[in-house]
């Protein structure tokens, strides 16, 4: 999957850079996570703009990923599509995780895949 | 490979039901729907419906394996009739998705059900002939913009 990884100030920054994030990425994507994470940085911020389609196995996903990386290390989100920020509110994981509207500045980047 | 065809306000199409097939059966849907003319809104509601419904099969019905899945869609003046029919295994949606899980318990899963419920309207679930027939629909709207 591609995705690209930055600092934000203190914040490690995963962007995903796919239109999908569904049952067909939802395991690729905890492996993304668990990977990406072994490098600096706390707030992670997931910066899902790119993302125009999330089902409920890439929400399940997103909520492994925060379980995984534990208290110590929140993981927040970032960029909103309409049809994300739609299933985020009628599951109820806005009240979950901490959400922001716009995607943080990257201070230095590195794209993967 | 998805098997396609529509006819006028109609559209049938089969597939394989593997994840890889569902997403290019979603997009089939998508163009179609977007052709004419449905708003935005109403299509990523029932894109997810379907990924929802769809990938419930391939994973529970099918047990991650992929087998024959059709989806007829009839499209009306106000709502969006869809019917999904497989040979997977059966199925009881009555007892499925009436609440979604506590946003404490951070739960993975669970949540499928309680969407296609939330976002769809008479959902019926038959067993027939070793085939489970799901039906629901959709309320939609025409976008009174051009494209």
């Amino acid at each position: 999957m591609q995705f690209t990884l930055g600092r934000a100030g203190d914040a490690l920054v995963i962007a995903v850079e796919e239109t999908r994030l569904d049952a067909a990425l939802a395991l690729t994507f905890k492996d993304m996570v668990r990977e990406s994470t072994t490098q600096e940085g706390s707030p992670v911020i997931l910066d899902l703009s790119k993302v125009e389609f999330l089902d409920s196995s890439g929400l399940g996903a997103i909520v492994g990923a925060m379980k995984l990386l534990g208290p110590e290390r929140p993981l927040e989100i970032a960029g909103l599509t309409s049809g994300v920020r739609k299933l985020f509110r009628l599951t109820r994981m806005d009240t979950v995780f901490k959400i922001h509207d716009r995607a943080p500045v990257i201070d230095s980047m590195k794209a993967a895949e | 490979m998805t098997d396609l065809k529509t006819f006028g306000s109609r559209l049938e199409l089969e597939c394989q039901g593997s994840l890889c097939e569902i997403r290019e059966a979603l997009e089939h849907v998508a163009v179609y729907l977007r052709a004419r003319r449905i708003k935005r809104e109403w299509i990523e509601d029932l894109n997810l419906v379907l990924a929802e419904a769809l990938s419930n099969i391939a994973r529970h019905g099918y047990r991650d394996g992929s087998g024959w899945i059709k989806l007829e869609l009839d499209l009306g003046e106000t709502s969006l009739d869809c019917e999904i029919t497989d040979l997977g295994a059966k199925f009881d949606p009555s007892i499925l998705g009436r609440s979604t899980p506590s946003p404490t318990e951070l739960a993975e899963g669970g949540y499928g059900w309680f969407i296609i419920r939330s976002l769809t309207r008479t959902l019926k679930y038959l067993h027939e002939d070793g085939r489970n027939i799901l039906r629901f629909s959709i309320p939609v709207a025409v976008s009174g913009e051009a494209g």
